[in-house]
């Protein structure tokens, strides 16, 4: 087995002439928070989406615990655990029984984790998913996905909507995540929160991946490219951006 | 009041846009079958014997039933015609304004469209205000196009301008009533689903509460009660050339008027995503039978399957009643005995049941579909991937869907069998045998299976043209009508659908090779849909 949770190679999508991930490489280790950022429409969701098998690659690949993301999918998802960044439920399902069945659908189930998700997230179960706002519904996915005993978390936006209080639960709870060695790839907007959690981050662009490394290596990078050192995360970002609207 | 309406013809403007192929196509079938089919019924019944011949079989309680009453002095062509196909437009009418209504009010408020909108600069009552005006819009389209299309057509055959308005009027208004009667389901339900489902409850009433009051032979002249409770039963006494009574039509746009006004009020004081049905709590923990991909799908399609299979059973109980008058009637009758029957040994009352067990067989179409679409809307709304990210495999989830679509076949026939003997036990001196119910119904599966594949063929190759599904059953029905209820027609247009190769049990004898290649039809078509399926992205 290999010691990377997921790898991407040289993989190209396309929705008929439109590109939308352009020749993308990259892997994260186990045990290895990775950041996912860029601009809306960058190509984030539908590069996890690849990695779920729910999209298949036009070229290239991905592969996941060494298993090819579109042929053995459900294998994968064995060991997975998904949160996206836009939630829909059903109405008609309350939020206790969607969670009870998002965790029996994985496989194993862990009552007592269940509640403990429920109590740090502070979401009340008994409540229909119609009737759930767009913070609760995204608790109903986090609970979810902590909730399961995964090896790898795929996090799109993951705390969209949530407010800063739940912010700080979810932070730690990838804390916690991340100390018992699971593998983590988020993609958020949160700029704050990947500076916090993640030991290497890729920057998507259009498509592309513009640079990959560990927060430093960027900044340095960035550095010896125009003399100064980016000062914070948006910083940063913004000088990618730029770069990216130049080309 | 003014500023609940504000930005209300900008809104119709734009759903009219977004109307133009939808309506369009509607508009389009809705006008052939009013205007282009006279050639087509000229020769079946344009002259004098074959009139006589029709109006023997029209006569009879069943296809007064069935098919709406005769009126004195409708002996005509153009009075026949009326006395065929007016009925059958409204419904289909009716059909197409539920899905109006619904897809421009509560569809796009699920979807979360209407708040957008409503953050606009538009009143509170402006989207539904919107949608009515849309609907007047494309029913006056409707109506003043196949009156003209008719009179265009139809003078020489003797339609005269009156008769013509008067069809296409009776058709605009109808579809008007039922686009505001969906407006008060969108209020009153919580989601398009249970306001699609009401309406069409609503409809299949309004069918049947008419058959009460149109199965005296005698032509009294005025309204029965029963059919004046009924809007189509009130439309149909709009007499269209024959003696065109307008006042039926504006009695039903007076209702409509009031159906619209109940609406708005309904709407004004109702709250964005709410209906009138309150919310309690719910469980806080699943049931097992929830935690399976199955279990889900089932829970999902639950409640409209039930209600779809129970549904089926009472309109077979509405069909069986009339098959004591059917016995009454052939002992006073003997034309009619000579022109129908073709097998001697086997009653009237199971020709006619045999016959009428095509039309169960197509309503068993409606739960089919459901069922097996349901794969596609749940990946059109975005939730499939919390199931498919899961360790769940598209061809279970495939499979769970496809396995409902073929258990609620089997469940839907069998309560129109059931239903079917359980009423002529009730009103027949010698009922028909419930072995003969079962097998005349039980049938019909073959069929029903090649939908599924189709359904699920399309879900897995085309899942845009979904639709096609939809049109196939509207289709059925037309063949079935024209080729089974007139024979002469009976030839390759029948054909062309898989209904077209079910023996009518017991008149036609069982071919066993045309149900087996049916079946193979529809396990092939399952089969390349799934394969299909398991290949394609899946994208809303
Ligand atoms: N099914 C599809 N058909 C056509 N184009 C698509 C489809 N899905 C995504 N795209 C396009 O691919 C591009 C990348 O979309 P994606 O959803 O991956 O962006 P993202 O990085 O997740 O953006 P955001 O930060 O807004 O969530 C976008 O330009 C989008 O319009
Ligand atoms: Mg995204």
């Amino acid at each position: 087995m290999s010691d990377f949770s997921l790898e991407i190679t040289n993989l190209t999508k396309k929705f008929g002439k439109f590109t939308a991930l352009d020749d993308i490489s990259l892997s994260v280790k186990k045990g290895e928070v990775f950041g996912y950022i860029g601009p809306n429409g960058a190509g984030k969701t539908t590069t996890i989406r690849v990695l779920l098998g729910i999209l298949q690659a036009t070229s290239g690949g991905a592969k996941v615990f060494g298993m090819d993301a579109w042929k053995e999918a459900t294998h994968i998802h064995k060991r997975i655990a998904y949160v996206p960044g836009d939630v829909n439920l059903w109405p008609n399902l309350t939020g206790g029984e969607v969670i009870d069945l998002f965790i029996s659908l994985r496989g194993s189930s862990d009552k007592a984790m269940r509640e403990e998700m429920l109590e740090a997230f502070d979401l009340d179960p008994s409540k229909k998913c119609r009737t759930y706002s767009k913070g609760n519904r995204q608790k109903v996915a986090l609970v979810a996905a902590f909730a399961s005993d995964a090896d790898l978390y795929l996090l799109d936006e993951p705390t969209s909507g949530l407010d800063p209080l739940m912010g700080e639960v979810f932070v730690q709870q990838v804390q916690r995540l991340k100390k018992s060695g699971k593998g983590i790839f988020l993609s958020s907007h949160i700029l704050s929160e990947v500076e916090r959690l993640c030991d290497r981050v890729g920057i998507i662009m259009k498509g592309k991946l513009m640079q990959v490394g560990t927060l430093d290596e960027l900044k340095q990078k960035a550095a010896a490219e125009d003399g100064k050192l980016p000062d914070s995360m948006e910083d940063l970002f913004m000088r990618y951006y730029k770069v990216s609207e130049a080309v | 009041m003014k500023e609940f309406f504000a930005g209300s013809l900008k809104l119709t403007r734009f759903m009219l846009r977004r109307e133009r192929v939808t309506s369009v196509v509607w508009i389009v079938i809705l006008v052939f079958f009013s205007a282009g089919l006279i050639p087509l019924l000229t020769n079946m019944f344009g002259d004098d014997a074959e009139r006589a011949a029709l109006i023997t079989t029209l006569e009879s309680p069943a296809m007064r039933a069935f098919m709406g009453p005769l009126f004195d002095g409708g002996d005509t062509f153009a009075g026949l015609y009326s006395a065929m196909l007016l009925l059958w437009m409204l419904i289909t009418i009716g059909i197409m304004n539920i899905f109006l209504m619904t897809r421009h009010t509560r569809a796009d408020e699920e979807r979360n469209r209407t708040e957008v909108v409503r953050s606009l600069p538009v009143g509170r009552l402006s989207i539904l205000n919107a949608a009515v005006l849309t609907a007047i819009a494309v029913n006056a389209v409707i109506a003043i196009v196949s009156g003209i299309c008719i009179l265009a057509v139809g003078a020489e055959h003797g339609m005269d301008f009156e008769g013509s308005m008067l069809y296409g009027a009776a058709m605009g208004v109808f579809g008007l009533f039922m686009a505001a009667v969906t407006a008060v389901f969108c209020q009153l339900c919580v989601s398009s689903r249970g306001a699609i489902g009401f309406s069409f409850l609503f409809l299949m009433i309004a069918y049947m509460v008419r058959i009460m009051g149109d199965m005296n032979v005698e032509d009294s002249g005025s309204i029965p009660i029963m059919t004046a409770l009924s809007p189509i039963g009130l439309l149909l006494h709009a007499r269209t050339f024959v003696s065109n009574d307008w006042l039926p039509v504006l009695a039903v746009l007076a209702i409509t008027a009031v159906a619209v006004a109940i609406a708005f009020a309904l709407n004004r004081v109702r709250d964005i995503d709410q209906g009138f049905i309150s919310a309690r709590p719910g469980r806080t923990e699943a049931k097992k039978g929830l935690l399976s991909p199955l279990g889900l799908s089932w829970r999902l399609l639950r409640n409209p399957l039930i209600a779809w299979v129970f549904g089926l059973f009472a309109i077979a109980v509405s069909y069986g009643a009339i098959l004591g008058d059917i016995e009454t009637f052939l002992e006073s009758n003997e034309i009619y005995y000579t022109l129908m029957v073709i097998d001697p040994d086997i009653s009237l009352a199971e020709n006619f049941a045999s016959t009428i067990i095509v039309m169960l067989a197509i309503c068993c179409v409606i739960p089919v579909l459901i069922a097996s679409l349901k794969l596609r809307s749940e990946e059109k709304d975005g939730r499939i991937e919390h199931v498919l990210s899961r360790s769940v495999s598209r061809v279970r989830y495939f499979g769970g869907y496809t396995f409902l679509a073929f258990a609620v076949s089997v469940a839907a026939t069998f309560a129109s069998a059931l239903g079917l003997y359980a009423s002529a036990v009730s009103v027949m001196d010698t009922p028909i045998s419930f072995s003969f119910c079962f097998n005349a119904t039980m049938i019909y599966l073959p069929a029903l299976w090649v939908i599924i594949g189709l359904a699920v063929l399309l879900v897995g190759l085309i899942p845009r043209a979904t639709f096609i599904c939809w049109a196939m059953m509207g289709y059925s029905l037309f063949t079935l009508f024209f080729g089974r209820m007139i024979p002469s027609l009976s030839g390759w247009i029948g054909k062309t659908t898989p209904f077209g190769y079910i023996p009518l049990l017991p008149r036609d004898s069982v071919n066993w090779l045309a149900l087996g290649a049916l079946t193979l039809i529809a396990a092939c078509l399952t089969a390349i849909g799934l394969f299909a399926y398991k290949k394609r992205d899946m994208t809303a």
